[in-house]
């Protein structure tokens, strides 16, 4: 079995960065903050990967099956999930996500838009326009699927932006989906990037509505 | 053996390194159709045939039609008193109170000249003509037929129109698919010049292997005939007869 690290397992790592190495509660930084400092710096190293390699390990991807709402559909063309997490974009030629399609037998995979300009214009083509083969779109956090049939189920594995949000996600025993020889990568990253410009900025911690640096006067 | 489009789709994208991904596939699928299309080989037509209803004088050809070879009426299209009674015979009888003649030319000026300048109502056939426009073929008014039947040399295309593709040109298409992926928008700076100078090239030395070894599938095929030909030509009675001509 792989080698695997949980979330909070890597936020022990990114956070004890500034103190070498260890944890304190006498920290500036938010949980919150270094969990979002971890997920843009997955996603950094995913895009370096892609654009070196045209190919990203397997273990980003984390699959899911949306829920359909009946009640919530607008169009008689198309099926919309809602509530869908983002999912990062690795260059122009594609984003991060993998395999959309069938659940069960041989997969059958859905083709992507990158956007609903670019479809509506594939509707002027005879060949690229909806009907033969189920269409995509992602659009914020909803993902629409065109096609001749209503499609109510199918299955997706992508990377998205913030792993946490897919529903099958457990933060306290999962494994975070990056590769275990990337997380030194995402250190550096994150420390020679991030963590500098941090680390050096004082807090404002006089309430007095101005932006100012200034630490408070000591009591003598 | 015919392949699926998807399977050349898979092709392209090995070459430019996107089998993860199928935001290209829509695009991908328009090239290789094109670069189908654009072969311009033996095999990328097709010798076919289709019963179209017949309104207003005028039937609407598919869409994959290029070329009409020749048309007939089927026995129950309201041919009157013309029709064989034959179950399997197509064919059209000429008769005086037909409603269909037996010959139709697309050139007007031809029956002009067969039946005179003024509407010679004797000669029976100054109406029979008939014109192709904005994809419709037009019958005269004195044509009683419902239905026709149309035989046309057209593109080799499936049901859902796009062009079937044979095994061995999974090769070149793919190539052509992946160059103009390269070439367009800003994908260029994704690919090197090698790169896609070699699937141009590789296009373009398939495009030529592919029209060539069609031209020889269809010589072997039609040999016999060339040979009935060359046999007939020889053995004329006359160049055996007279040695002067």
């Amino acid at each position: 079995m792989a080698a695997s690290i949980t979330l909070p397992q890597l936020y022990e790592r990114v956070a004890s960065l500034p103190s070498g190495g260890a944890l304190t509660n006498d920290s500036k930084l938010d949980k919150g903050f270094i969990y979002s400092l971890i997920h843009s710096a997955r996603a950094y190293v995913v895009s370096q990967r892609w654009i070196a390699e045209s190919k990203v390990p397997y273990v980003y991807y984390q699959r899911f099956e949306p829920d359909y709402r009946k009640l919530a559909q607008e169009d008689s063309c198309l099926t919309k999930f809602y509530d869908f997490p983002q999912v990062i974009q690795l260059d122009q030629r594609a984003s991060g996500v993998g395999y959309v399609g069938t659940i069960n037998g041989v997969p059958m995979s859905f083709r992507e838009v990158t956007s609903r300009q670019a479809f509506a214009s594939m509707q002027n083509d005879r060949v690229m326009k909806m009907g033969r083969v189920p269409y995509i779109l992602l659009e914020g956090n909803s993902l629409e699927v065109y096609y001749k049939d209503k499609i109510k189920e199918f299955a997706i594995e992508a990377i998205f932006a913030d792993p946490t949000l897919v529903p099958t996600y457990n933060v306290d025993y999962d494994a975070y989906p990056v590769d275990i020889a990337d997380v030194s990568k995402m250190e550096a990253y994150i420390t020679a990037i991030e963590y500098k410009t941090i680390i050096n900025t004082l807090i404002d911690r006089i309430s007095n509505s101005r932006d100012e640096a200034s630490q408070p006067i000591p009591n003598r | 053996m015919h392949i699926p489009i998807a399977q050349v789709i898979n092709r392209a994208k090995i070459r430019l390194g996107l089998e993860d991904t199928t935001a290209a596939d829509a695009k991908l699928e328009k090239f290789i159709n094109e670069g189908a299309m654009h072969l311009d080989a033996l095999s990328t037509y097709k010798i076919s045939c289709a019963t179209l209803d017949i309104d207003c004088q005028k039937a609407q050809l598919p869409n994959e039609a290029t070329e009409i070879i020749c048309f007939s009426f089927p026995d129950s299209s309201g041919c009157t008193g013309c029709c064989s009674s034959s179950s399997d015979d197509d064919s059209v009888t000429s008769t005086t109170s037909c409603g269909c003649f037996t010959y139709y030319v697309a050139n007007r000026s031809i029956l002009t000249a067969f039946c005179g300048t003024d509407s010679n109502t004797s000669c029976g056939l100054y109406s029979a003509y008939f014109d192709i426009q904005n994809g419709y073929i037009h019958f005269p008014s004195s044509n009683t037929a419902t239905t026709v039947r149309v035989y046309y040399r057209g593109w080799n295309v499936d049901s859902d129109g796009l062009m079937l593709i044979d095994e061995r040109k999974e090769r070149g298409l793919s190539a052509y698919a992946a160059y103009e992926y390269a070439c367009s928008g800003a994908n260029a700076k994704y690919y090197t010049s090698d790169q896609k100078r070699d699937w141009k090239q590789t296009w373009i030395k398939q495009k030529g292997w592919i029209r060539g070894t069609d031209q020889v599938e269809d010589a072997k095929l039609h040999k016999d005939t060339l040979s009935a030909i060359a046999n007939a030509i020889l053995i004329n009675p006359l160049l055996v007869l007279n040695r002067n001509i």
